[in-house]
């Protein structure tokens, strides 16, 4: 355990992890700040850039980028009354109140304090559960594995965007198009249709940047004025940012309640991360000696939903690398990301690079600090970055996308299957199947596969009564059935 | 909207169906087959249910990944589409270091960006290209086909 966490922070502390941390970070604030393109959007777009990187660079990269999206997306909460990303529409309720009170810059320093804080303690709690978590995780051979996989399908299919049987219909679409190109046990190709392309099977990249970059630069061009008018308040006083982070700290009991919050929200996968800040938020009103504060500009009220947000991301991280189940949309793109890197979370990760894991956190804990002071020195810059037309981010996200498609397997076909999935992801969208389900299904479609096979060959078909096995069949389905229990006894009269 | 999630729905199992008869019909072995049957049987069967539950009028209200807080805008889906792919011919004819400042130059004064701001942006995509990915990267971008006829 000590040589991992020794290996972990020399990783950390490498020139190229330290230089690609400092690089993603001010990219995933300005994807943070920018309503309409979330951290999904940012990790979609920067994952081909980490291609061919070391591994552990590469991921930082990525994960100091996506981790810091929530704290700048804190800025047009509270100034524009518009949320950056989906997770920060909780700090608006307070937030923009406060804000037109002309107290913008003390709701600012309050809410960069608490994300920072909440970021440390995710950060924290993730560290904490790995070792815990290790030796469960590495009693389980295929069939768990196997299992797990198709949880983690489950999951994801339930929270996404319409009904749970749309989901699975779009997990399923993802798990069939990683079929193409040669199976991985028999080596025989298949579906290939005498293309070369299709015989090394469809790559994740195009297939990512063209369901999550091109539906948002569809709507960039067809909406096209600048994300914010000119009419919100901007002017912060340093002097009143200090404030805010001085009464965060006042306010530290509500700090921390609202990060545990988010890191066990964070582990439950299924539970989704946006609903995480209202929880907290609803939890900090309820030990409120002024309740009816809430919602007219409680400090309270934006240091909940902030310290929810960046802690919540130690907490997903947990299921992600250690079971290999992504709880929300954007781990299932981060996941992508591990397998672009040649590393396949779940419990193989924990038995050969759980070095990675303890460096990866602690880059979750630089980033979130860094990140929310580069905000709180740029904060005033930061906030004009709302008024570029949409017309004029909208080509060079474009540009970022075909970059980023071309440059993994120099392949011009690749280009054109990334503006290919974009129309899927219009249409997967307007049916409300899940784009997330479909990546996840496309990047876990292999692995189930083998795990399957190899359950099959050496357990045969009685494999899911393996005490294990059926163990996290029971804990799963518990989860997954708890929240349709706690509705119907809520609905008795 | 009902109909457009039942015709996609039934667009998904008919491409499955589709592969796996290209399967039969190339006769690929059982153990390569199985799986995608299997996959493919259980698609039928969840998109079947789904249709149940549309004919029903069951519509779960969940939000979509997507945000909300951008408005519908000026330009239709349909034509903000073809702006995206009106990439594909200078990048096939003039190669990513020129096809791409190019099409932000034409693309930003068609929507009326000012003149100065486009080339702004044109020439600084232009820089970034050369410089990061032709720099830094080493990427190996191709020149398209018109311009090693000419350069």
């Amino acid at each position: 355990m000590w040589s991992n966490i020794i290996d972990g922070l020399g990783l950390f502390s490498s020139w190229q992890a330290l230089s690609a941390v400092l690089i993603a970070i001010p990219i995933g604030l300005i994807f943070g700040i920018l309503p309409g393109l979330s951290g999904l959007t940012a990790l979609a777009i920067l994952i081909p850039f980490v291609y061919g990187m070391e591994p552990f660079v590469g991921l930082a990269f990525l994960i100091a980028a996506h981790a810091v999206t929530t704290t700048s997306g804190a800025l047009p909460s509270i100034l524009l009354g518009i949320p950056g990303t989906p997770p920060s529409a909780a700090t608006v309720i307070d937030g923009y109140p406060l804000s037109k009170q002309g107290r913008g810059g003390y709701a600012s320093g309050a809410a960069l304090a608490s994300s920072a804080i909440g970021g440390v303690l995710g950060c924290i709690a993730f560290a904490l559960l790995i070792p815990i978590l290790q030796p469960i995780i590495l009693s389980f051979g295929s069939p768990e594995t196997f299992i797990l996989m198709l949880i983690g399908l489950l999951f994801l299919a339930s929270v996404g965007s319409g009904s749970t049987w749309s989901g699975l219909v779009a997990g399923m679409l993802g798990i069939f198009l990683s079929f193409f190109g040669y199976e991985a046990i028999s080596g025989i190709p298949r579906f290939w249709m005498g293309s070369e392309y299709l015989l090394d099977g469809l790559n994740l990249i195009p297939i990512a940047l063209g369901l999550f970059a091109v539906p948002e630069i569809i709507k960039l061009i067809q909406n096209g004025k600048p994300i914010a008018s000119d009419s919100g308040n901007r002017t912060i006083a340093f002097s009143d940012v200090f404030l805010g982070m001085r009464d965060t700290v006042k306010h530290w009991i509500t700090v921390v309640q609202s990060a545990l919050i988010g890191i066990i929200v964070g582990l439950v996968p299924g539970v989704g991360g946006e609903t995480a800040p209202f929880v907290a938020y609803g939890a900090a009103k309820k030990r409120s000696k002024a309740p009816e504060k809430f919602g007219d500009g409680a400090i309270e009220g934006v240091i909940a939903p902030e310290s929810t947000n960046n802690a919540k991301e130690g907490g997903a991280l947990v299921p992600t690398l250690a079971l290999g189940i992504p709880g929300s949309s954007g781990m299932a793109v981060l996941l992508g990301g591990f397998i672009v890197m040649g590393i396949q979370p779940g419990p193989e990760f924990l038995r050969n690079n759980a070095d990675i894991g303890v460096g990866l956190a602690a880059v979750l804990g630089f980033s979130n600090v860094l990140g929310a002071l580069l905000v709180i020195l740029f904060m005033p810059y930061l906030a004009r970055v709302t008024l570029i037309p949409g017309r004029i981010l909208a080509p060079i996200l474009l540009m970022l996308v075909v970059l980023g498609a071309y440059t993994t397997h120099n392949s011009f076909i690749d280009v054109v299957f990334t503006l290919f999935f974009g129309l899927i992801a219009i249409a997967l969208d307007k049916a409300k199947l899940s784009r997330a389900a479909l990546l996840l299904g496309f990047v876990l479609g292999a692995a189930v596969e083998r795990y399957l096979n190899l359950s099959l060959n050496f357990h045969g078909p009685g494999f899911i009564f393996r005490p294990i096995t059926l163990s996290i069949i029971i804990v799963a389905a518990v989860i997954l059935i708890f929240p349709y229990i706690t509705k119907l006894a809520r609905n008795r009269p | 909207m009902k109909l457009f999630e039942t015709i996609v729905l039934g667009c998904i199992v008919f491409f499955m169906g589709a592969f796996l008869v290209y399967g039969l019909i190339e006769q690929y072995p059982q153990q390569v087959l199985a799986f995608p049957f299997t996959v493919s049987a259980l698609s039928a069967l969840f998109a079947l249910i789904r249709i149940v539950e549309i004919k029903l009028g069951r519509h779960p209200l969940q939000e979509s990944e997507s945000l909300k807080t951008v408005n519908e805008g000026d330009v239709s889906f349909i034509n903000s589409y073809i702006f995206i792919l009106m990439i594909l011919p200078p990048l096939w004819l003039l190669g990513f270091e020129l096809g791409i400042p190019l099409y932000i130059l034409v693309f930003c004064l068609y929507f009326r960006i000012r003149w100065l701001t486009s080339l702004s942006v044109s020439l600084v995509s232009y820089a970034f290209i050369a410089l990061v990915f032709n720099g830094i990267l080493g990427a190996r971008l191709p020149r398209g086909i018109l311009l090693p006829m000419f350069v």
